[in-house]
């Protein structure tokens, strides 16, 4: 069996400046202030990410602890020669598709938005924009989505990318500029204004 | 679409995401100089850019970080409790005279209500397939005597980790089954019904789905985390066939046998 680390109190003194590497020596030695640190370093981006995939606060939340209690149980097997935080990201999208196909999510735009019918003030507001964007994302299919989320939001290279979606980098580049393309689309139908 | 457009969109594509070399965007600035279809395209993929710009990084909750560590902590608190509650069943069995008594009548009690459950009908099993989700504790076999390690097996997946070990008693087999797979995995343990029966099985954290049926049992993992299982067995022939373990998990299928060779040898 996996052997068990027992979380212990933070180590008196957690430098900022840990490499990854010191990072993970020290949670597999149960030093739960390394981890913390960690989760400190990725939460961030990775609840982001999630935000993106799903579209709500509360289920960005539950499925980001979730990544990283996943990550920590499985420490142990983490290959080293992989990059950390590509090893999470796959997890993330694991995760997140498995909320998305338990979801099934099938949320209506709401009406303002579907029909276009806004008014000169809201169109102005860029909070009603940035709805109006994360909506048209959440109308792309999960593959499409979460190579445009890993990609504008995560900041992940074509090479990481590769690495956290198991799949080759022609593969993520032509999905890539599919989605976008798809995107494009979406954005016209609904009268996102593009500059 | 021909190559060339594909190429084109190839470069527009690597151009507005930085990664185009300086020959490439050469190539695009003369095409997007030459053709208003691409520089149309051009636009239009360069506003999904802005567009997707506009939406800004926002702060994870501040409970996010406490939640994950309070978890950790919780779960190897679990974890380690459930080493205890092992242990100390092993041990009282095998040290404690008083406690082997107390099994056997305890015991007796149990497969009288088996017996009376079976006979009355209230307990369908169909050989070879689950019967209904069973969950709980029934006493080990006959706890009059030691029961003595047989052996351990690790199986190993992608992503989690499934650990056997048979421990022998006189009348069967007691085997603990601890389990790390991944959410929508199964294990089924399967045995010849004509050698095997099964007592019982005790699930040490709920959650998962458990079935007990006459040639096998099986666990569908639907709880994130370690989970542990004891099965007893009583023996019915006077050899101990082995018993197969499958694990059907998103990673992939891990099958192999688990030893049961003191009671093989008619021990």
């Amino acid at each position: 069996m996996t052997a068990r680390r027992q979380l212990s109190t933070a180590s008196p003194v957690i430098s900022v400046e840990d490499g990854e590497e010191a990072l993970l020596d020290r949670c597999l030695g149960g030093d739960g202030g390394a981890f913390g640190q960690l989760i400190d370093r990725y939460q961030r981006v990775l609840f982001n990410v999630s935000l993106r995939m799903v579209g709500n606060r509360e289920d960005a939340l539950d499925i980001t602890q979730t990544v990283f209690l996943k990550a920590y149980e499985k420490l142990g097997s983490f290959d080293r020669r992989h990059k950390f935080f590509s090893w999470v990201y796959r997890i993330m999208i694991n995760e997140t598709l498995n909320h998305l196909s338990k979801a099934r999510r099938t949320e209506p735009l709401d009406e303002s938005f579907q029909s276009g019918a806004l008014g000169p003030e809201e169109e102005c507001s860029q909070n009603r924009l940035r709805e109006s964007i994360q909506a048209a994302l959440l109308e792309l299919s999960p593959d499409y989505r979460q190579v445009i989320v890993l990609r504008h939001f995560g900041q992940l290279s074509y090479e990481e990318m590769s690495e956290a979606l198991e799949v080759p980098e022609k593969t993520v580049k032509s999905r890539l500029h599919t989605a976008r393309q798809l995107l494009g689309g979406i954005f016209s139908r609904h009268g996102i204004v593009l500059a | 679409m021909n190559d060339n457009d594909r190429e084109l969109e190839r470069l527009m594509n690597d151009q507005l995401d930085g990664t185009a070399t300086p020959e490439e965007s050469e190539r695009l600035s003369r095409a997007l100089e030459s053709r208003e279809d691409v520089r149309s395209e051009y636009r239009k993929l360069g506003g999904v850019f802005a567009a997707l710009s506009r939406i800004e990084m926002e702060e994870p909750p501040a409970s996010l970080k406490q939640g994950v560590l309070r978890a950790i902590r919780a779960n190897e608190a679990d974890a380690a409790a459930k080493q205890t509650w092992l242990d100390s069943i092993v041990s009282l069995v095998r040290d404690r005279a008083g406690f082997r008594y107390a099994y056997s009548f305890a015991t007796g009690a149990a497969l009288g209500v088996l017996a009376f459950a079976l006979l009355s009908g209230n307990l369908a099993t169909r050989p070879g397939a689950d019967s209904r989700s069973f969950t709980g504790t029934m006493a080990p076999l006959s706890g009059a005597h030691s029961y003595q390690h047989i052996g351990s097996r690790d199986f190993t997946l992608r992503d989690g980790r499934v650990h056997t070990e048979t421990l022998a008693g006189p009348d069967g087999l007691l085997v603990r089954i601890v389990a790390d797979a991944p959410l929508g995995s199964e294990l089924v343990l399967s045995f010849d019904p004509a050698d095997w029966s099964p007592v019982g099985v005790r699930q040490q954290s709920t959650g998962n789905e458990v079935m007990l049926g006459m040639g096998r049992v099986s666990v569908r993992m639907q709880r994130l985390g370690q989970s542990q299982y004891l099965l007893y067995l009583a023996r019915r022939g006077p050899a101990g066939s082995p018993l197969r373990i499958a694990i059907h998990s998103p990673d992939g299928y891990v099958q192999g046998e688990i030893e049961t060779g003191a009671l093989r040898s008619g021990s």
